[in-house]
């Protein structure tokens, strides 16, 4: 039976990404198709939506002392483990996520690498500077199609962008951490259109002496801090997206036992929202709130998978850095870093900014 | 129209192979192909549908008439479109998402070709070529690189032999 082609991308845009790579064994039509970027835009758009309604499939990356297992979380608060993932390293720390990819770097932190589980693809880079306590944020850049991995120190912040493979080292106008710092606390984000750091206006109320807490959940920002006491914690949700600046208050929870830095919103399964807490550097456990009937459930079995950091949400693209020239990257206070440059007049750039 | 007479208002349907079907026009609408030809007032007579052939349109018009007596239930209406296409063959599902381009009905398309993407998941290249008609036009050296890059991608296959 042969379908016309726009019927074939509609059917294809509905595959999983593990099928999609075999099938671009079936001709090259098909090959072209599914490595056309406009298609892979199309499936990962897709794979987006799905991921806050009913169809998600709450999968999540879990690391274990192999590399990672790939687990569901399901009806009943338990855990399947589906499959093993081998990542590019096998020590490694996860430091930040975005869109199904994940950033990490290996125990030197020197070698770092954006990968993509689903694909089992990844592009390694090394930083030309020094990277201990720095934040770290991979961002998309919708206009060149280009993943930027921004890395954050105190005074300055560098861009690396996975097209141009390139370095750029940019001045901070702001003197915050990035995301969130602990005392009078401010949000403050990357804007990839102009690779500068920008002020995030916080939700209205909230006491500028506590310290706030950011993580990524379900795909939104997600802010917290302790409510009117310590049992109480309060949190806030903001869709991502550079000009959507509204907070939404989404629950307060009570009767928390936890000391607010042990503990980590994860995921919203429904109404109800997933937390890890964590005991020690080495071990956590899963529990799951339910805001309406003030009630905490811990997952079976979790003590054995949590026993290791890193859990981070799966999701199944084909997304990932396209290589191609395109702009070179610098900033009002920036200049590219790449190897031309010789060794001594780097060190001397690097020496005025830092 | 039906509103004014009170009495529900029927269409008659022709397929490619001149079988004639007559289905209730709040049904039939949910194709924006017939609706524009009822909004427009030819559907008078009788609807010619040229791209659709009898025992595909007999199948499109039991899936418009059982889908609209469900009530805006979105559950009721995803589970009978579940159970609808549970039993369908891959030659009827492609002749049926055929169908639904053609007719424009957006929830039948993509149902459809849900399933169809359902039904692919596990199946083999060999399988695809079949079914989709498709002549593999790599040489075999080109197609063992694309498959060595992808290797991985090769395990939990389901065997060639099930047609």
């Amino acid at each position: 039976m042969a379908l016309p082609i726009e019927i074939i991308e509609i059917v294809l845009s509905k595959l999983s990404v593990k099928t999609l790579l075999r099938f671009k064994t079936v001709c090259k039509s098909w090959n072209i198709l599914i490595s056309d970027p406009m298609f892979i835009r199309k499936h990962h758009d897709r794979q987006l939506r799905s991921k806050g309604s009913k169809k998600s499939e709450n999968l999540f990356l879990v690391k274990n002392s192999q590399g990672f297992s790939l687990v569901k979380l399901e009806k009943g608060r338990r855990i399947q483990t589906l499959q093993q993932v081998f990542g590019p390293y096998l020590w490694v720390t996860v430091l930040c996520f975005c869109e199904g990819l994940i950033l990490i770097c290996d125990l030197s932190k020197e070698n770092f690498a954006l990968w993509n589980p689903s694909t089992r693809t990844h592009t390694v880079f090394k930083p030309t500077f020094y990277c201990v306590n720095a934040a770290f944020g991979v961002c998309h850049d919708p206009i060149t199609d280009d993943f930027n991995v921004v890395i954050a120190k105190s005074y300055n912040y560098s861009v690396y962008s996975c097209n141009n493979k390139s370095w750029t080292m940019l001045e901070k106008e702001y003197e915050t951490n990035y995301w969130a710092s602990e005392c009078s606390p401010q949000i403050v984000y990357y804007d990839p259109r102009d690779d500068k750091f920008k002020i995030l206006h916080m939700p209205e109320n909230v006491d500028y002496d506590k310290s706030i807490y950011l993580v990524d959940l379900s795909g939104f920002l997600c802010l917290y801090y302790e409510g009117r006491d310590k049992n109480t914690i309060v949190i806030w949700t903001k869709e991502k997206g550079i000009d959507i600046h509204s907070w939404n208050k989404l629950m307060t929870i009570e009767n928390v036992e936890e000391p607010l830095r042990w503990f980590k919103p994860k995921w919203l399964l429904g109404n109800k929202i997933v937390i890890r807490i964590k005991e020690t550097n080495h071990s956590g456990r899963l529990i799951v709130y339910s805001p309406c009937k003030k009630r905490f459930q811990e997952f079976k079995d979790t003590k054995m998978v949590f026993g290791w950091l890193g859990f981070v949400p799966y999701m199944d693209t084909l997304f990932f850095p396209v290589e191609k020239s395109g702009r070179i990257i610098t900033g009002e206070f920036g200049f590219p870093i790449e190897k031309s440059i010789p060794e001594r007049e780097r060190k001397r750039k690097r020496k005025c900014i830092e | 129209m039906a509103a004014e007479t009170g009495t529900p208002t029927t269409l008659t349907l022709k397929s490619n192979d001149d079988e004639l079907f007559s289905v209730a026009e709040s049904a039939a609408i949910l194709s924006v192909t017939i609706r524009n030809m009822v909004e427009d007032g030819c559907a008078g007579g009788v609807i010619p549908l040229d791209n659709v052939d009898g025992k595909t349109l007999a199948s499109v018009i039991t899936y418009m008439n059982g889908i609209s007596a469900i009530p805006a239930d979105e559950e009721k209406k995803k589970s009978y479109r579940d159970k609808f296409l549970s039993d369908k063959d891959f030659e009827t599902l492609a002749d049926m998402v055929l169908a639904a381009n053609y007719l424009n009905m957006s929830c039948l398309m993509d149902a459809v070709s849900a399933k169809i993407a359902q039904v692919m998941e596990k199946k083999s290249v060999g399988w695809v070529r079949r079914k989709f008609g498709i002549e593999n036009d790599y040489t075999p050296e080109e197609e063992a690189a694309v498959k060595e890059e992808h290797k991985w991608t090769f395990e939990g296959v389901e065997t060639d032999d099930d047609n």
